[in-house]
């Protein structure tokens, strides 16, 4: 399997191995999964919550993430980036996969990792083109309005709800195996806790992410 | 009433390079057979269900208990020890096939060497023996000693890679069996002194990091080994070496 | 505890004493290995010696197991650590490699073959299609009760039959017991050849912490919990205390080959204690790397080549031989008939009349062996036609096992002989040396040396007199 050269080159000039440079990168993937990847997850999840309370407190309490100073950079270093790395190093190692049908509720995860993996950058992909980009081609924010005439479109809906399920499950999994990675959850009944743990926050951001795409089918 | 028997269906493949086919053999029930013993039987009528004279299906078969590792092979879609395989315990139809995560050798038989080869290149041993006395070992706590037995029974068998949805032909992916040996040798107050190298070569490609948390090692493991926290505490060493590398170097 | 031992003499890994040990050589080796010193040839087998005009042993003849390709390795001088003869037996508590097959044909190349006929059976194992598993004794330590039914009601024969000991009799009494019990009351578990072993009456958390890995085994392979119902056991061949003859620096009467571990005879004599195989590995290997090491250095020239070149064009043309054969009988069938007839005759119970029997049945299956009809033509991994060699091995070597028995008409250790219960040593405190010839093994006997330490009478019912002990120690 190839290194994504371009990365690899300035750490290999940093005086590493390769035996360093591979780990440094499996965990880089790991750790950008969580920070900052998971946690603008979780921030996006909750700025969207506002929506329940109306599009209007919604775009109220959204505002300041659209006045953030030098956003194109901070965008960049803070989403583009990490996801792009993220995304683009998780397709090499998918590719390293082989699943199989063992019937363990484990082996299962492993393979939805993967798949909402895939659906996940594909989505999110399309997700962001729609949005941000389409703003900095157009000027055009995607307020209220545009969200709602995506939302009432069954198409539309139903790719933001496997989207957003994936990304949910993606990252609330993925949040399971970085305990095992790092080795915080170590022995059986830790990463038994830890994976109980996880579906639960996975039906609650679940459950948040529908909640909040429905809301957007609320006339303005 | 007809005597009752046990069909084989047996996966065969004359050396590394042919192609597989399939043959089935019928021999009469008996409680006190395994899979192993099957086979055997078949080695003294090695004639098919269809009557065709073959070669006996060729085997590889030790110890019969548990410890060499060696007839480890897919029964009914699940990997495990052809030995331990009551014939109790199968439908009148049983499927037999090598292990498809390493070279077949011949039919059943095939080549675990890269599992050995694993364990050389994670320095996999705790250097004691030598030309001189080295004067007694170093004292053990029971509570380790009892961890480190846990992993101390690996067989090598190979199920952990069979299962593993990481290991295979396009992946470096040494398997879990290789992980719970480091961690093993990490237990050794005398084992520890080359615990580095040993995470060295566990942070390569190959290694730990191949890893994808599939956890089905931990569920196919014929001991009972408990690969999955020698994954994560070796997940941890590497996090703890690297961080101290990069601070103390 | 082991039988036969009264005091703790062997340190325990869990269940998995000879495991642990394996496994930690294999680490060992290894280590080796990477450094260098050391290269296995990994399936490959060892098919004969290469001797030079002089006989001393050059090196070896093998063969890849799965290529099939000979080559001949020359050496300075040759260890042979092949283990013990079981499949000999048929299904004994050894591994499938254990064929006894390079030990064999040393012999057939001129190293004496000691004490054949001295064979332990051990008396608890879970009889198998393929093989018979080891009960370890701890469970009769742990209070594993031993019995059969009789008139429709358990009957606890070891505790009739010695009241002292119980069922904590040595191996061979209680082999000997369970033996009678089924062969000459006939009072096996539903007519078959089984009594039981049980633990359902003890505690099952004291039996888990203290014997679980044993009954695991059971549960494992027999696929019932001993916990609940008894085990179904029969004694079974387990260790050799014969082999290839050496000297105290573990060289055969073949000038330059080696022998250690159960291959060789040296330490055993007529009965092996529990563990006392890995003292003989231990100290053998001890005692024979430096024997090696100086011999190499004494010898003066290097081999000719041709001899190389002969042996293994006498290995191919063997082979070619058995490519060729193209008769009725099945080697893996013939095979199970030795093993049944050698269990049978040669193991518990010996009478001269079954072993007068068995040597002319081994000689009829030699001579069925060449109307051996080989199924498997296929010249890679081919692995009928390595066992055909090995069956032949093992014909060979059940010789010097039934006519060392036969010769000897008295009762020592594992050598039971009914007609003759005594131990005579005035006749038979000898070692059996059997030579190869053409015709069958040739005896001779060699006077065991007792000039330190005199032989007493075996006796589990009464202490050894104080006195009496400390001489010894």
């Amino acid at each position: 399997m190839a290194e994504p050269g371009a990365i690899a080159a300035p750490i290999a000039a940093a005086g590493m191995t390769a035996d360093e440079r591979h780990w440094l990168l499996r965990r880089l993937h790991s750790l950008s999964g969580i920070i900052p990847i998971g946690g603008f997850l979780f921030f996006h999840i909750f700025e969207n919550a506002f929506v329940l309370r109306g599009g209007t407190v919604w775009w109220k309490e959204t505002e300041f993430t659209r006045t953030i100073p030098f956003q194109i950079a901070v965008e960049a270093a803070v989403l583009w980036i990490p996801i792009l790395y993220h995304a683009i190093y998780g397709l090499i190692i998918t590719a390293t996969a082989q699943p199989n049908n063992y019937p363990y509720a484990r082996n299962f995860q492993y393979t939805m990792q993967r798949i909402t993996g895939v659906i996940a950058f594909l989505f999110i992909g399309f997700h962001v083109l729609s949005t941000r980009a389409f703003f900095y081609a157009t000027g055009t924010e995607t307020n209220y309005l545009r969200m709602h005439s995506f939302m009432i479109d069954p198409v539309y809906l139903t790719i933001y709800l496997i989207g957003t399920l994936a990304c949910v499950y993606h990252l609330t999994n993925g949040i399971f195996t970085f305990s095992i990675t790092w080795g915080i959850a170590v022995g059986p009944n830790a990463q038994r806790l830890v994976n109980r743990a996880c579906t639960a926050l996975f039906l609650i951001l679940a459950i948040a992410s529908v909640a909040i795409l429905v809301a957007f089918r609320a006339p303005a | 009433m007809a005597e009752r028997t046990q069909i084989l269906r047996i996966k065969r493949q004359q050396n590394p390079n042919s192609e597989p086919h399939w043959e089935e053999f019928e021999i009469p029930y008996l409680p006190h057979h395994n899979v192993i013993s099957m086979l055997m039987e078949i080695r003294r009528k090695p004639v098919t269900r269809q009557g065709k004279r073959v070669a006996p299906v060729v085997f590889d078969a030790n110890c019969l208990e548990e410890v060499c590792g060696s007839c480890t092979m897919v029964i009914d879609g699940r990997v495990r020890q052809g030995c331990s395989q009551l014939a109790d315990h199968l439908d009148p139809t049983v499927t037999i096939e090598p292990m498809s995560k390493f070279p077949v050798i011949r039919d059943l038989w095939v080549d675990r060497s890269k599992m050995f080869e694993a364990l050389k290149k994670a320095h996999a041993w705790i250097p004691i023996d030598g030309t001189y006395d080295l004067g007694p070992g170093p004292r053990i706590a029971p509570d380790v000693q009892q961890l480190a037995y846990l992993f101390s029974r690996c067989m090598t068998c190979g199920c952990c890679l069979e299962a593993c949805p990481q290991v295979n032909s396009h992946s470096k992916f040494m398997g879990a069996a290789v992980i719970g040996q480091v961690y093993l040798m990490s237990q050794h107050p005398t084992g520890k002194m080359n615990h580095d190298e040993r995470l060295q070569a566990m942070m390569a490609e190959g290694g730990i990091e191949d890893c994808g948390n599939a956890q089905n090692c931990v569920e196919v493991c014929p001991k009972g080994i408990p690969l999955t926290t020698a994954i994560g505490a070796v997940g941890r060493q590497t996090s703890i070496k690297w961080l101290r590398d990069l601070f103390m170097k | 505890m082991r039988s036969g031992a009264r005091n703790h003499r062997t340190a325990f890994a869990g269940a998995t004493t000879g495991q642990q040990l394996l496994y930690a050589l294999d680490e060992q080796v290894r280590r080796y290995e990477v450094g260098g010193q050391v290269r296995k040839f990994e399936g490959w087998e060892m098919l004969s010696l290469v001797q030079d005009e002089s006989g001393e042993c050059r090196g070896i003849v093998a063969i890849d197991t799965r290529s099939l390709e000979m080559r001949a390795f020359p050496a300075d001088t040759v260890m042979i650590a092949t283990g013990g003869p079981g499949l000999v037996f048929g299904r004994s508590t050894q591994s499938l490699v254990n064929t006894g097959s390079a030990a064999s044909a040393a012999y057939q190349q001129g190293a004496t073959y000691a004490n054949g006929e001295f064979i332990q059976v051990h008396p608890t194992a879970v009889p198998g299609e393929d093989k018979n598993r080891l009960i370890s004794e701890s469970i009769r330590g742990e209070g594993g009760r031993v019995w059969t039914y009789r008139d429709g009601k358990p009957w606890y024969f070891l505790e009739e039959m010695y009241p002292a000991y119980g069922n904590l009799v040595p191996r061979d009494i209680a082999t000997r017991a369970i033996h009678k019990v089924v062969f000459e009351d006939k009072l096996g578990v539903d007519g078959n050849p089984l009594v039981y072993l049980d633990v359902s009456h003890l505690d099952p958390e004291e039996l888990n912490r203290k014997v679980a890995g044993v009954l695991e085994i059971y549960e494992k392979f027999a696929g019932q919990d001993p916990r609940k119902v008894p085990m179904k056991i029969f004694p079974a061949m387990h260790y050799s205390m014969g082999g290839l003859w050496v000297d105290y620096h573990q060289q055969t009467n073949v000038p330059g080959l080696f022998a250690a571990g159960e291959c060789e005879f040296q330490y055993h004599g007529a009965n092996r204690l529990g563990a006392n195989s890995l003292l003989s590995c231990m100290y053998g290997g001890d005692v024979a790397s430096p024997a090696m090491i100086n011999y190499s250095k004494s010898r003066k020239s290097a081999a000719s080549s041709r001899i190389y070149d002969s042996e293994l064009t006498r290995q191919r043309e063997s082979f070619d031989k058995i490519f060729k054969m193209d008769g009725s009988e099945n080697a893996f069938a013939l095979w199970r008939e030795l093993g049944e007839v050698m269990t049978e005759n040669v193991t518990v119970v010996r009478h001269n009349d079954k072993l007068k029997i068995t040597d002319d049945r081994i000689l009829e299956y030699k001579d069925r062996w060449g109307r051996i009809g080989l199924n498997d033509k296929g010249k890679w991994a081919n692995q009928e036609v390595l066992f055909v060699r090995q069956l032949w091995n093992m014909f060979e070597l059940a010789r010097p096992m039934t006519l060392g028995a036969l010769n000897r008409n008295e009762s020592r250790g594992a050598h039971y002989k009914p007609e003759y219960p005594e131990r005579d040593d005035a006749n038979f405190m000898k070692t059996t040396m059997a030579a190869w010839s053409s015709d069958g093994p040739r005896f001779s006997w060699d006077p065991v040396d007792a000039s330190l330490i005199k032989p007493r009478p075996r006796r589990y019912d009464v202490d050894k007199p104080a006195t009496e002990a400390r001489t010894a120690a």
